[in-house]
């Protein structure tokens, strides 16, 4: 895929972590949580056949949108690929770990 | 003769050249992931789902790295199986036997890229790294692994 536009793998000594991106803090204190993307960031070992088919497997996605999120991450360098509440985008977030997708979880 | 061949229940697959060699360097690899100090591919194989969060990071780490750990070790063991049986010739693989040696094949290929340092696209052509055993090793993976998601992607299509 295309260049890592994030810290590159292996760059820290333990568990590695995409570049920070500072995102607005978001105060769900009064109720307002929008729930939880999960994010998959650029990789330049994995296959771009490998990453539309772990998430047409995994999401239930057409060819169609699998390839386009497969683009997003191949050109911005991450995508969102689902948003949820906390506990299926970590179990999402897992299932992509599991095919070792460089995968993320933030505030949506 | 094409590596796979995608039947109505299973995959066949046909070792052909130096697969089966190939193969079994990859499970080497995997295995001595983390034998060496300040290994790369320990950290390319553990990612952080809250890299910004150490709590919410911890607690994570807390429910899913024993399932993964789990489930990696049983991949493993699944396609240790299969080569074992490949030594004979072909070996009809089940949906999740291919499943595992597809995830298998990945995750020794990312642990090699991050041994080598591959940080951009490109790799492939890299003529610095032409004579390299882990970059040829590499190299042969991704071919293998490409035919892989070939006969998978016809399969998800039946």
């Amino acid at each position: 895929m295309s260049p890592i536009r994030t810290r590159p793998p292996g760059s820290s000594a333990g568990t590695i972590a995409p570049e920070r991106t500072d995102f607005p803090e978001v105060d769900d204190r009064a109720g307002h949580d929008r729930g939880w993307n999960v994010v998959v960031w650029n990789d330049p070992v994995n296959l771009m056949s490998y990453v539309v088919l772990v998430f047409r497997r995994i999401f239930g996605y057409s060819e169609e949108k699998a390839t386009r999120l497969m683009l997003e991450v191949h050109h911005e360098g991450r995508s969102i690929v689902s948003t949820a509440p906390r506990e299926k985008a970590e179990i999402d977030c897992y299932t992509l770990h599991r095919y070792a997708l460089w995968a993320t979880i933030e505030r949506a | 003769m094409a590596r796979f061949k995608v039947l109505a229940d299973r995959i066949e697959m046909r070792p052909v050249g130096d697969d089966l060699m190939a193969l079994s360097l990859m499970q080497q690899a995997l295995a001595s992931v983390g034998e060496e100090p300040d290994d790369p591919a320990v950290g390319r194989l553990s990612v952080a789902a809250y890299p910004d969060d150490g709590d919410a990071q911890s607690e994570y780490e807390r429910l899913m790295n024993p399932e993964l750990d789990r489930q990696r070790r049983m991949d493993r063991d699944a396609v240790a199986s299969v080569l074992k049986a490949a030594e004979s010739g072909s070996v009809d693989l089940t949906p999740p036997e291919a499943e595992a040696l597809l995830m298998v094949i990945n995750e020794a290929r990312l642990a090699l890229g991050a041994r080598l340092g591959i940080v951009e696209d490109g790799w492939g052509s890299d003529g610095r790294r032409t004579s390299d055993p882990v970059a040829l090793l590499l190299r042969y993976l991704t071919a293998y692994q490409d035919d892989l998601i070939r006969a998978l992607a016809k399969r998800f299509e039946t």
